[in-house]
């Protein structure tokens, strides 16, 4: 289990502040929600969280330790153990869907057997849903199809501490219920998962802990009931446009 | 998946196999091509000057390259000390006395060798040695001692040159004794003289005696001459092949202390020089012809006076002896004027 | 108008001081590239392949009709002022040592410079980048350094088969138009063919190797969120290619002459 730490942390790209002074402590072992307004920073703040983007200033923690001062060897442990789904799936387009699957297997566990790593990446394949041919480009493939291999590559190394970076997100509904079969499968382990979901229900749903967001400003953390049930006016406000924007989506 | 991306790997090695290979070829074929992996013998020698010489200047043995200069250094005596080596193929030759003789062509352009020739001994000169020059002292006794394997020069200019020497100089003795029987000739009929006949006619057949001399000797110094024109033309050969060498020629050309350059800028002189000799030569031929009508025309006359003035003869005799003796009538050879040194550019020239 | 200047200047010696640090670390990464198994090492294959290979036709074509042009102008005009013998030192000039490694050096540029940068460009504003940051894959080592590798090997090979094409192959083409006895041409070529034009020649593709990986690389990285960057980087990318390479082929053809 893996407990992942901001401290003050901001984050300033092309002269705009994105991330302000955020402070936040992800639980180990639990599902961690950030809820905001679209251009809050909910993204960027996962991505620093990973160590994807460097904060400006601030420390990333995880478990304990300075993701920037970190050692070449720690931060390949780390590597192994995390793993991030893109919102926009972020495939290697230059890569078939079998490569893409192959490439952070033969990084983090280069000993196992050519056999070996075509087992592990039919069966994650055909687990999260995708029946097309492994032999494909991203270019060829369906954008439900790319979430899918998208969220196939997160998992094929079993990581135990996930970024979900809205992997739901213009999924086709043939296939989200198997995807949120693996979200919730997720959820149900002991692993740490920190996520950003477009849809509310699944947030209602899957969350243990909750961090409403604002302005790159985090206003609000807790348990989703306490979310739910907050007098905080801008936390307050922020539920409600999420759940009429949800509430109209599903209509 | 395409022929070339699933055997990448296999295509890849054989493009990289083959460009090794390619250049692995070219540079065994340029080291056999320029001996590197030929064992060479290295001497040195001393020059009295480093005019002609050169870096990478062939050495030759009969025509053929046997060797390279290395390095060329001024030493402090202000002699040239010239670094060479021997290709191990030649180093046979390289004998004990051996010496060695820079050639600079006499006309100033073309090639400059460095020429190498064998001792006469059979034993070898060890690696790394000394090896004089006929430039000095050591060179050139080796040389009058028969210690080297020295062949008469082949330059044909210089044997032309020295062909011509001696045939000048017959004809300057004929040209004077034919002065002395014109003297001796024109006092006769004119009275002055109580001249004999009869040491005319010795003179004549004197006279005649040289010049068949001088023929036989002119013929066949010229029939050398005429044999040495396959060699210049083979020298010219060699010389428009050094002409070739535009840096070499035009160098030469512009040197303002170059033999065309003297020749351009020598106000006529030389020219001067040449259109007297020719001057002199024309009348002595004419003044020839005109005796020998003469002569023709007088052989009765002298064979009577041959028949009739013997006693005259004598006192001719003792005449012709006080003339002989005469050193206005010795004909010595008029001092040639020496060509003026100039130092200005043909380009200074006004044309 | 000072502040402006200042700043700019700031700007200017973080971005030179930048792109040493981007150096510094290809260069780092290289030394260990080929330590222990490598997934980049599929990447370099196709690298030399794409960069190499496909572009042995062009190279083929260019430097045997440059050579033949050469060899038929100097058997037919140099003799004219019985300097018949300078064709040979033409040919090694033009095709060894100046044009050679400069053309091939441009072809890559236009080729492979241009693909790269706009690839790794691309690679960035589809997050490509982050997801091999994510994946433990550092993108230096597997994306910068087998192009910087492959560029750099694939146009010491150019050169390669563009000297055997220019001074070889040309010969070929030539006994078609102007007949020149062959053993007499190899044995000349060879001889004036000098160790140092071959050096000079390696050290040239060699330095503009490195010089377009850089470029490409550095520009692709510097790309940062939109594909409207994506084009402007890649000419940034072609025109220092090219400046660099022109100054270091100054550089080396001044060294050459005043060693």
């Amino acid at each position: 289990m893996h407990t992942v730490q901001l401290e003050h942390v901001t984050f300033i790209r092309n002269n705009r502040k994105i991330l302000n002074d955020i402070t936040i402590s992800f639980p180990a072992g639990k599902t961690s929600v950030i809820i905001g307004p679209s251009g809050c920073g909910k993204s960027t703040l996962l991505k620093v969280a990973a160590g994807l983007f460097p904060p400006t200033s601030g420390k990333v923690l995880i478990d304990g330790k300075n993701l920037l001062t970190m050692s070449k060897r720690q931060l390949q442990n780390f590597r192994m153990v995390s793993s991030f789904v893109f919102q926009d799936a972020a495939l290697w387009a230059n890569k078939s869907v079998y490569e893409n699957l192959s490439l952070p297997l033969q990084i983090h566990n280069p000993d196992i057997t050519r056999d070996e790593r075509d087992r592990k990446i039919l069966s994650i394949l055909k687990e999260v849903g995708y029946t097309d041919s492994i032999h494909l480009r991203p270019a060829q493939l369906s954008n439900g199809e790319r979430k899918m291999v998208s969220l196939a590559r997160a998992l094929v190394t079993t990581p135990h501490l996930i970024y979900l970076d809205n992997p739901l997100i213009l999924v086709d509904p043939s296939v989200l219920a198997k995807m949120q079969k693996l979200i919730i499968a997720m959820y149900k382990s002991s692993e740490t998962v920190i996520a950003n979901f477009s849809s509310i229900s699944l947030t209602k749903r899957l969350t243990d802990f909750a961090a409403v967001m604002k302005d790159g400003r985090v206003i609000f953390t807790g348990s989703m009931s306490d979310v739910l049930t907050c007098k905080e006016p801008e936390a307050v406000k922020i539920i409600e446009d999420i759940i009429t924007r949800d509430y109209s989506n599903s209509v | 998946m395409k022929f070339h991306i699933r055997f990448a790997e296999q295509i890849v090695g054989f493009f990289i196999l083959i460009a090794l290979l390619m250049i692995l070829v070219i540079i065994i074929f340029m080291g056999i091509n320029q001996r590197w992996f030929s064992k060479d013998y290295h001497f040195t020698s001393r020059f009295l000057s480093g005019t002609g010489l050169s870096v990478g200047m062939p050495l030759k043995l009969k025509g053929f390259k046997i060797g390279s200069v290395d390095k060329i250094e001024l030493n402090d005596d202000n002699t040239v000390e010239v670094n060479f080596h021997i290709f191990d193929t030649y180093y046979s030759k390289v004998r004990k006395n051996s010496v060695l003789e820079l050639s600079v062509s006499p006309i100033g352009i073309g090639g400059s060798g460095l020429l190498f020739y064998p001792g006469v001994s059979k034993e070898l000169i060890p690696d790394m040695s000394f090896i004089p020059s006929l430039d000095f002292t050591r060179g050139k006794d080796l040389v009058k001692r028969g210690m080297v394997d020295k062949p008469p020069s082949n330059d044909t200019i210089l044997n032309i040159v020295n062909e011509i020497g001696p045939l000048l100089t017959n004809i300057n003795d004929a040209v004077v004794s034919l002065n002395e029987l014109l003297v001796t000739v024109n006092k006769t009929f004119n009275g002055t003289s109580t001249g004999p006949v009869g040491d005319i006619v010795d003179k004549i057949n004197k006279l005649t005696g040289q010049f068949n001399t001088l023929l036989a000797d002119a013929t066949g110094k010229i029939d050398t001459i005429l044999g040495n024109t396959s060699g210049i033309t083979a020298n010219l050969k060699t010389t428009s092949e050094g002409l070739t060498d535009t840096k070499g020629l035009v160098t030469k050309l512009l040197d303002p202390k170059g033999s065309i350059s003297k020749l351009l800028n020598d106000n006529f002189e030389l020219y001067n020089q040449i259109t007297g000799i020719l001057s002199g030569v024309q009348m002595t031929t004419d003044e020839l012809k005109t005796f020998t009508g003469y002569i023709n025309n007088s052989r009765p006359q002298i064979s009577e006076l041959l028949e009739g003035s013997r006693e005259a003869l004598q006192k001719g005799k003792d005449v012709l002896e006080a003339l002989r003796n005469n050193p206005l009538l010795k004909g010595g050879v008029s001092e040639q004027a020496q060509q003026p040194t100039t130092f200005r550019g043909y380009r200074e020239e006004d044309f | 108008m000072l502040g402006t200047l200042g700043r700019w200047f700031i700007d200017y010696i973080k971005g030179q001081l930048y792109a040493l640090g981007f150096f510094f670390k290809v260069f780092k990464a290289t030394i260990h590239f080929f330590k222990g198994k490598q997934a980049g090492k599929k990447v370099l294959t196709m690298q030399i392949l794409f960069t190499g290979f496909e572009t042995l036709n062009i190279i083929a074509l260019i430097a045997m009709a440059l050579g033949a042009v050469i060899i038929i102008q100097g058997v037919s005009l140099l003799p004219q002022f019985g300097q018949r013998e300078l064709t040979f030192p033409i040919l090694i000039t033009i095709i060894t040592r100046e044009l050679g490694p400069m053309l091939c050096a441009f072809i890559i540029i236009a080729r492979s410079g241009t693909a790269i940068a706009t690839e790794i460009g691309h690679n960035v504003v589809s997050h490509e980048i982050e997801a091999y940051i994510a994946s433990g894959i550092d993108p230096l080592t597997y994306l910068a350094v087998p192009r910087f590798i492959g560029v750099t090997v694939s146009l010491l090979l150019l050169n390669i088969y563009f000297n055997f094409f220019g001074l070889i192959g040309s010969f070929f083409i030539t006994q078609f138009i102007e007949p020149v006895q062959a053993s007499d041409y190899f044995r000349k070529l060879l001889s004036y063919l000098r160790p140092e034009d071959i050096l000079s020649s390696t050290l040239k593709s060699l330095a503009f190797g490195i010089i377009i990986s850089l470029s490409a690389t550095y520009y692709g990285f510097k790309v940062e969120q939109s594909s409207t960057e994506v084009p402007q980087m890649v000419i940034k990318a072609v025109g220092a290619s090219f400046v660099y390479c022109i100054l270091v082929d100054a550089v080396i053809t001044l060294i050459y002459y005043t060693r």
